[in-house]
């Protein structure tokens, strides 16, 4: 049996079962479940392909690619290791969801056509948001909300984007590769709503809000489990789907820019790396606009190792927020002394996410960087080049520095429980692993190609800029140029549906009620007062002012209408 | 937060970057690191050294050198200089 069930099938039922244990039953349950899917997964046939009809609609419920091959091991890890990090976690809030959105993300990323995958998008979606309400603040729940919104949003613009496309009589096959980037180039709607949908998930500028609000308001756990699936999945489908769409390379060198800026003066330091995953995701999103094989290798490279530095970094901040109950780079520093393991396991990410040498993002970056210096991509080529540079200062060195060394804040903590050590010991292993023994992970990218990233001249320059960043760094901060650590917020996209509202309000919506209260008091009020000629009493006024706002919709909807039949009347 | 010693307890274990002279220490090895990787791009006009950077620019002497200093100071300095602008208290979203 094992060997031929659905990759997804075994996390999902496994996921029902999770609310009713506790204790051992529930670790050991938690820890088999992944281990035997993997199982199931490595032993599945090469043309493996699960069908199924829906109403009438043929589906692909699972389709083995190399792609979908990759996603899915790389999945099941990284399910295995988060479950360790969050062992004694009893919350169910927390468990239930544990497997069941790993689950839809590997359901995701081997779903063969747009309905399962909407399907598997939405459940993906719904799960996540527990792992931030599960920390039950006000923030964090308000948080969760804004979040889900727009997750589910995602999901119905892809849905809306499907459906118009069927409509024009395109089959529900998503494909492996750039499927649909020649009707995006022809700025067809369909096409255009999947991208958008997908571009939600994949935090493109102004849609990226959900990420930096939503994930450092996550558990200390619940944060590892979301860094690793969500923007994954995102990156996947947006290989299959729009892979050397142009479009993707400017939208991907935003990316990287942009988020460094506010992970320089950003106090929080789950927030810092959430900003540090939209510059990852950059790099990510202009590998998939190249779409040659450097490129789109380049990019499930790099999201493939992105679980592993980025889940490390996540875990260390979550074990940080265990032991001392905050992650604001203004309480920390100096947490070295009571937390050195940690500290070390940290360093581990932060030297990986730099793509120092013999560590992952050194191997996968550059396939990215290769390919766009081969496209002549001059500017995002150097505007990639400065965002390493970035890379190295917010999250290289601010993370680890101002969390772990900087100035000492005299909190005494117990190291990291074992579980969370072992969970981001793995998680380093990997990190160093994949810089080392690279040619495995070359032999499981989707395309065939041939690249060798050690060689003299590649180290030695990655490693000039790597030290002449740290010692910019070093310099601006010893003459205290450097901005400092402030308790505070940074004003981004999310201003506009968190504080735009009362602007709006003041700006539009205050204005037009005045407008309306006054017609209302000259009609209601003034007219048949002068008629009746006598003064309205205060209370009338009151009265009628509240009448008014019950009128006004009805009113406008049939001038709407008059305005409708005189225009159709005067063009007949 | 449960486990909160005392600070400065006359016990405590002194670590090793307490010292200053170890910070001062670990910035020169730093700088000397900076300094000797700087040099290594001499290499190429010795042939050991093959660059074959895509651009002219790269090949430069000190190219990536000068790129990751100047890159990195200036991601902070517009980020300092933005920070007034972008910058609110911490409770502002809660009001």
């Amino acid at each position: 049996m094992i060997g031929s069930l659905h990759p997804a099938l075994l996390p999902l039922l496994g996921s029902l079962v999770v609310p009713f244990l506790r204790g051992r039953p529930r670790m050991a349950w938690m820890l088999i479940v992944p281990a035997v899917s993997l199982v199931n997964l490595l032993l599945l046939p090469d043309d493996y392909k699960l069908t199924a009809t829906f109403l009438g609609f043929p589906l692909v419920l699972a389709e083995m690619t190399k792609l979908s091959f990759l996603f899915g091991v790389l999945f099941h890890i990284a399910l295995i290791v988060s479950v360790i990090f969050a062992l004694e976690v009893e919350d169910r809030f927390q468990t239930a969801p544990a497997l069941l959105y790993p689950g839809s993300a590997i359901a995701a990323v081997f779903a063969g056509d747009w309905l399962t995958l909407f399907a598997s998008w939405e459940v993906l979606a719904v799960s996540s948001a527990f792992f931030i309400w599960a920390r039950r603040t006000e923030r964090a729940v308000n948080a969760g909300h804004r979040y889900l919104v727009q997750q589910v949003i995602s999901g119905l613009l892809m849905l809306a984007g499907v459906l118009i496309r069927s409509h024009d009589g395109a089959t529900l096959e998503i494909g492996w590769f750039g499927s649909l980037t020649e009707e995006l180039s022809r700025g067809e709607l369909g096409a255009t709503l999947i991208l958008i949908g997908i571009g939600i998930k994949c935090a493109f500028p102004l849609l990226h809000t959900w990420l930096v609000d939503g994930y450092p308001e996550g558990t200390a756990t619940g944060s590892v489990f979301l860094s690793g699936f969500t923007t994954k999945v995102a990156i996947c489908t947006l290989v299959r789907a729009f892979a050397g769409s142009e479009v993707l390379i400017g939208i991907g060198a935003v990316m990287a820019i942009f988020p460094i800026i506010y992970a320089v003066i950003e106090n929080c330091l789950r927030k810092t790396l959430a900003y540090s995953m939209i510059n990852q995701m950059g790099f990510m999103v202009v590998g998939v606009g190249l779409g040659d094989a450097l490129g789109v290798n380049g990019a499930v490279a790099h999201a493939f190792n992105d679980v592993f530095f980025k889940g490390l970094l996540f875990m260390s901040m979550g074990a940080v927020l265990v032991r001392t109950g905050k992650t604001t780079g203004s309480d920390l520093g100096g947490l070295y002394k009571s937390m050195p393991q940690t500290t070390a396991l940290c360093i581990v990410g932060a030297a990986s996410i730099s793509a120092f040498p013999l560590f992952s993002a050194f191997v996968s970056k550059s396939l990215i960087m290769v390919s766009a210096a081969e496209h002549h991509e001059t500017l995002v080529y150097f505007l990639l080049l400065l965002a390493s540079t970035g890379v190295v200062k917010h999250a290289g060195i601010k993370i680890p520095f101002f969390a772990f060394f900087a100035h000492d804040a005299k909190i005494r903590v117990e190291e990291a429980p074992l579980h969370m050590r072992i969970a981001m010991a793995i998680s380093a292993l990997m990190c160093i692993g994949v810089g080392c023994a690279y040619p495995f992970l070359y032999k499981l990218l989707p395309m065939e190609f041939t690249y060798g990233p050690y060689t003299f001249a590649h180290i030695l320059e990655q490693l000039q800029i790597l030290f002449f960043a740290s010692l910019a760094f070093t310099v601006l901060f010893l003459t205290k140029i450097y901005p400092p650590e402030l308790p505070s917020v940074n004003l981004d996209a999310d201003w506009v549906y968190r504080k735009g509202w009362g602007v709006l309000n003041a700006v539009i919506v205050g204005p037009l009620d005045r407008v309306a209260r006054w017609f209302g008091e000259l009609f209601l009020d003034r007219i048949p007062g002068l008629l009746a000629q006598s003064t309205p009493i205060e209370d009338a006024q009151k009265k009628i002012s509240v009448n008014w706002i019950l009128i006004a919709p009805v009113l406008i909807v049939m001038l709407a209408l008059l305005g409708y039949l005189v225009l159709n009347y005067s063009s007949q | 937060m449960n486990d909160v010693n005392e600070p400065n307890s006359p016990d405590e274990k002194r670590y090793w970057l307490d010292n200053p002279a170890n910070v001062r220490k670990f910035i020169r090895l730093l700088v000397i690191a900076c300094a000797v990787l700087f040099v290594l791009d001499l290499l190429q006009y010795t042939g050991l050294l093959d660059r074959h950077g895509h651009y002219g620019v790269e090949n430069w002497t000190g190219f990536y050198s000068f790129y990751g200093f100047i890159g990195c100071s200036l991601i902070v300095l517009t980020a300092r200089a933005l920070r007034p602008l972008l910058m609110r208290r911490e409770d502002y979203y809660d009001r």
